[in-house]
C-alpha cells in the first residue's frame, strides 16, 4: 500500500475526466450515424467489460483463469437456449443465465479451494474445455458446431439501442466492481494477491476472498457472454475456447492489470488491431502475442501505466 | 468384437507421442516452475522441420530426427535466453502465471507464424520406411514400431541423463531448491537454458514422430498442449515417471473411448479424468511434495 496521500483521493480531474469520457460516449454514436464505427464501438465496450471482468482475477488476487471463456460461455447458451427453445425474452433470460454463470463459477470456485493457484486455474481451464467438448457433442440440443441460431435483443436492424445496452452494462459492471475493490474487500484481495500464506497469517479469510472474487469475476463474464449470445446472433462451441480467453487476457494485460479501467484502453487497441487486420487473422494474431510479449516484459504497467502519470487520486489503484 | 491387439497398438502409439509432449511439459513445470503454453506448437514446429528437412534437404529419415532435435533444442533456448531470463528477472512469485501469460504469447506467435509462413495445409509423408513387420504375431507398420522404440529410447536418454552425468544431477538439483544450489556451484542461468532446450527436443521430436505417422498443421499444436497438461496434471507435479505411466493410461482411455463411445465424447473423457483426479488427490495419483522431476 502507497501512502495515505495516495489513498485520498485527489477527485476533481478523475471525475472530470471520467464525465467527458461518458457524455462522449453517450453521444457519439447517434452524431455518427454509421453503422460499422458503431459495431466497433459495441466491440471495444463490450471486450472492456470482458477485460475487466478477467482483470478481478488477474489483477487483484492474481490468479489468471485459463478457463475464463467457460463462464462466458455458460450464460451465452443458458440464455440463447431459453430464447430459441422456450421464445423466452433475453432480458428475462439474462436472470438465469448470470444465476448460470455465477453458479459455475462459484462451484470451480468451490472445488478449487484446496488447489494453489496454477492448478486452480488449469482446473478452470479443464472445465472450460469439457464444456466446450460437451456443447459440441450434444448437438440435438445445442446445434453443436452448425452453430446456434439465437434471437437477439432487439428487432430492429439499428445497432444503436445495442451500444446504449451493453455501454449501461459496462458502466453498470465498472460501478460494483470500483465498488468491491476499493472496500474491505478489495483490500483483502490485494493482500492475498502479494501473498497469501502472509495473508492467511494475518487474520484475513482467503477462502471465502478468494472464493469471492473468483465468483464476482464470472458473474460479469456471464453478463457480457448474454450480451455476446444476443448480438451476435449465433453461437459455436468454440465461445467456451482459450481463443476467448485470449482476447479477454490480451485486453487485461496490455491495458493494465489491477486497474478494472485499464481495460478500456486495452480494448481500444486491441479492436483497432483486430479492425485493421480483418482479412488477415493470422498477423492479428501475431501482434497480440507480441503485445503479450511486450506487456510481460518491457511494460509491466501496461497502457494504464501511462495514463497513471496524469491521474491522480481513485483510479490510482496500486 | 474389436481385437484386443488394435486397442494395444493404437495405445502404444498415441501412449508414445503424449509420452515425449508430457516429458518436455514436466521438465518445465517441474524443475523451472514454467506453465509452458508453447510445448504443443514446439512438437508442431518440429513436425514442420522434418518436413522439411525430408522434402527440401532430401536427408536421411534418422538424420532428419537428429536434425529436428538439435534445431528444436536451440529454438527453445534461444527462446528462453531472449524472453524467459528477463521475465525471471522481474517476476518474483508470479513467475508461473507470468510464464504463462508469456508462453501463451509466443504459441500465438508461432501457430499464426505457422500459418503465414507455411500456408493452412496439412503436411505429411507417406510413410519413412515402407512396410511393415509382425512383432508378437501383431502387424505393425514400420514408422509405428521405430517411433514407438524411438520414444521409449529417448526417455531411456533422458532417465540415464537426468540420474548418471553432473548436469543432469545439477538440473535435479535446480528443481528441488533453486536457492541453494548457485551455493553448489551450479550456475542457474545456463540450468534454465538447457532444460528450455530439452524441453524444446522432446516436444519437437514428438513432432517429428507425429508429422511421420500423420500430418502437422498450424494449429496441430493445441491438443497435444491440452494433453500434455492432462497428464502433467494427472501424474503430480515434476513426476517424469508418473507422466511416461500417465501418458499411456490416458491414451488407453482415449482409445476405449474412440472405440466405444460415440463421436465428440471422447474428448471430453481426458478432461473429466483430470478433474475427477484433481478433486480427489490434488497432488496427482504419483504426486510427492517433492518439487523434483526425478523423484527418489
Amino acid at each position: 500500500m502507497g501512502k495515505v496521500g495516495s489513498v485520498m483521493p485527489k477527485q476533481s480531474n478523475v471525475l472530470y475526466f471520467a464525465a467527458i469520457l461518458v457524455i462522449v460516449a453517450v453521444v457519439f454514436p447517434p452524431i455518427l450515424r454509421n453503422d460499422y464505427l458503431t459495431t466497433v464501438l459495441i466491440s471495444i465496450v463490450m471486450w472492456a467489460g470482458i477485460g475487466a471482468a478477467f482483470d478481478l482475477t488477474a489483477g487483484y488476487i492474481k490468479v489468471t483463469n485459463f478457463g475464463f471463456a467457460g463462464f462466458f460461455a455458460a450464460a451465452a447458451y443458458t440464455s440463447a437456449l431459453l430464447a430459441a427453445d422456450y421464445g423466452l425474452s433475453p432480458f428475462i433470460g439474462l436472470i438465469p443465465a448470470l444465476l448460470a454463470a455465477t453458479a459455475f463459477g462459484a462451484f470451480v470456485g468451490f472445488l478449487t479451494l484446496r488447489l494453489h493457484g496454477i492448478f486452480a486455474a488449469a482446473f478452470s481451464w479443464f472445465m472450460a474445455t469439457t464444456l466446450q467438448y460437451i456443447l459440441a457433442a450434444t448437438p440435438d440440443y445445442t446445434r453443436g458446431y452448425e452453430g446456434l441460431s439465437v434471437p437477439q435483443f432487439f428487432s430492429g436492424t439499428s445497432l444503436i439501442p445495442y451500444y446504449y445496452l451493453v455501454l449501461i452494462m459496462y458502466i453498470v459492471e465498472l460501478g460494483i466492481l470500483f465498488k468491491l475493490v476499493r472496500g474491505k474487500a478489495g483490500f483483502a484481495f490485494r493482500i492475498i494477491g502479494e501473498d497469501e500464506t502472509a495473508s492467511r497469517t494475518v487474520g484475513a479469510n482467503v477462502t471465502w476472498y478468494r472464493s469471492i472474487c473468483f465468483t464476482v469475476a464470472c458473474l460479469f463474464a456471464g453478463l457480457f457472454g448474454v450480451f455476446y449470445a444476443h448480438y451476435l446472433g449465433l453461437l459455436t462451441p468454440d465461445v467456451s475456447s482459450l481463443a476467448i480467453t485470449i482476447q479477454a487476457l490480451a485486453i487485461c494485460y496490455v491495458g493494465g492489470r489491477g486497474t478494472l479501467w485499464g481495460s478500456l484502453p486495452g480494448a481500444i487497441l486491441v479492436i483497432a488491431i483486430f479492425e485493421v487486420f480483418r482479412p488477415l487473422a493470422a498477423y492479428r494474431f501475431i501482434i497480440y502475442g507480441i503485445l503479450l510479449i511486450v506487456v510481460m516484459i518491457w511494460a509491466q504497467g501496461g497502457l494504464a501505466s501511462i495514463f497513471r502519470k496524469y491521474l491522480k487520486g481513485p483510479l490510482n489503484l496500486e | 468384437m474389436i481385437p484386443l491387439s488394435d486397442i494395444l497398438v493404437d495405445t502404444l502409439i498415441r501412449g508414445a507421442f503424449y509420452v515425449l509432449v508430457s516429458a518436455s511439459l514436466a521438465l518445465l513445470f517441474g524443475i523451472i516452475s514454467v506453465a509452458s503454453f508453447m510445448h504443443g506448437d514446439m512438437a508442431m514446429l518440429g513436425g514442420y522441420v522434418t518436413f522439411f528437412a525430408l522434402t527440401s534437404l532430401n536427408v536421411n529419415p534418422v538424420l532428419a530426427v537428429v536434425l529436428t532435435g538439435i534445431v528444436m533444442f536451440l529454438v527453445a533456448a534461444a527462446i528462453e535466453r531472449s524472453l524467459l531470463r528477463p521475465l525471471r528477472r522481474i517476476s518474483g512469485k508470479l513467475w508461473m502465471f507470468n510464464t504463462f501469460v508469456l508462453t501463451l504469447g509466443i504459441s500465438q506467435i508461432m501457430q499464426n507464424g505457422a500459418q503465414v509462413a507455411f500456408g493452412p495445409e496439412f503436411r505429411g509423408v507417406s510413410a519413412l520406411w515402407p512396410g511393415t513387420v509382425d512383432v508378437l504375431g501383431v502387424s505393425f507398420s514400420n514408422d509405428r514400431l521405430i517411433m514407438l522404440v524411438g520414444s521409449v529410447g529417448i526417455m531411456v536418454l533422458l532417465w540415464a541423463f537426468l540420474k548418471f552425468t553432473r548436469l543432469g544431477r545439477a538440473i535435479r538439483a535446480t528443481g528441488i531448491n533453486e536457492e541453494a544450489v548457485p551455493l553448489f556451484g551450479v550456475n542457474v542461468n545456463m540450468i534454465y537454458l538447457f532444460t528450455f532446450g530439452l524441453s524444446g527436443l522432446l516436444a519437437g521430436v514428438g513432432g517429428a514422430f507425429y508429422m511421420a505417422l500423420y500430418t502437422t498443421y498450424p494449429l496441430m499444436g493445441v491438443t497435444p498442449n491440452l494433453k500434455a497438461w492432462i497428464v502433467v496434471l494427472i501424474a503430480g507435479l515434476g513426476n517424469v515417471k508418473g507422466a511416461v505411466i500417465c501418458s499411456f493410461i490416458l491414451a488407453l482411455v482415449e482409445t476405449l473411448a474412440i472405440y466405444f463411445l460415440t463421436s465428440g465424447w471422447q474428448n471430453v473423457v481426458g478432461t473429466v479424468v483430470v478433474i475427477f483426479v484433481l478433486l480427489f488427490k490434488p497432488t496427482g495419483l504419483f504426486g510427492t511434495e517433492v518439487k523434483g522431476i526425478w523423484e527418489k
